[in-house]
């Protein structure tokens, strides 16, 4: 069985302990490296196939909308707990947009859950 | 004009609690449009949307005073000190209480950025 394979985007190019999260669940993370990484969110996803997006900014709005305007994902954005991100995954959400937060419980908690909803 | 209408429409249709940031919000999408037409880069409807949800955030946390976390300075040495500056300017000069600090002139000019870039090339 392949493993999930989820997309992070930071406006900072950050991302790098939800991507520690994710491998510790047993997840395979993609962190876009550079400033305005959270804006290739969507393309990303595309070239490399993956299951789940991650973008981080103020808002997290700007990768997810792209994401949505220009392949169609469903969206969720403006969160900022991991328990609101749980939410919008059980609610079919594909491209999560969270304010910062850098954290390997995130990447941990959101890996376990996708893979508990039988994504992966 | 009618595309910053339109995505405003647009956004607070999809999330009801930017509704009462629009009116701020549209006057920094107002200078925005009219920075970027002077400088004749084109803004793309994606691009407006992204920008539109993140000047409502903005505003969002202006109201409240939330302040973001401080922002490595070497990380501006990737974006063109016009867009940074450019930030400062449309976010500076609104008649209000609210004092934009770096850290959020940096958020909005990586937009910029990705706006110049696209139509300049990269520096």
């Amino acid at each position: 069985m392949s493993k999930v394979k989820i997309v992070i985007g930071d406006r900072l190019g950050k991302g790098q302990n939800i991507a520690k999260g994710i491998e510790a669940a047993g997840g395979t993370a993609i962190v876009i490296p550079g400033v305005g990484a959270d804006m290739k969110v969507g393309d990303v996803m595309v070239s490399e196939s993956a299951d789940l997006g991650l973008s981080f900014c103020g808002s997290g709005g700007a990768g997810a909308l792209t994401a949505k305007t220009k392949y169609g994902f469903p969206v969720e954005y403006g969160l900022r707990s991991v328990d609101a991100g749980i939410t919008a995954l059980r609610s079919g959400k594909k491209v999560i947009g969270f304010g910062f937060m850098d954290t390997e419980e995130l990447g941990r908690r959101m890996a376990e859950e996708y893979i508990k909803l039988g994504g992966k | 004009m009618q595309m910053i209408d339109d995505i405003l429409k647009e956004l607070a249709e999809t999330k009801l609690d930017y509704l009462t940031e629009i009116s701020e919000s549209k006057q920094i999408l107002r200078k925005i449009e009219e920075e970027f037409r002077l400088m004749e880069i084109h803004i793309p409807r994606d691009r407006w949307l992204a920008i539109g949800a993140h000047v409502l955030s903005f505003v969002r946390r202006m109201t409240n005073g939330e302040k973001l976390p401080v922002i490595e300075a070497e990380l501006f040495a990737e974006i063109h000190p016009d867009m940074v500056t450019l930030s400062h300017k449309v976010l500076s000069e609104e008649k209000s209480a609210w004092q934009a600090d770096d850290t959020e002139a940096f958020l909005l000019a990586v937009h910029f950025e990705a706006l110049r870039a696209m139509q300049m090339g990269p520096s």
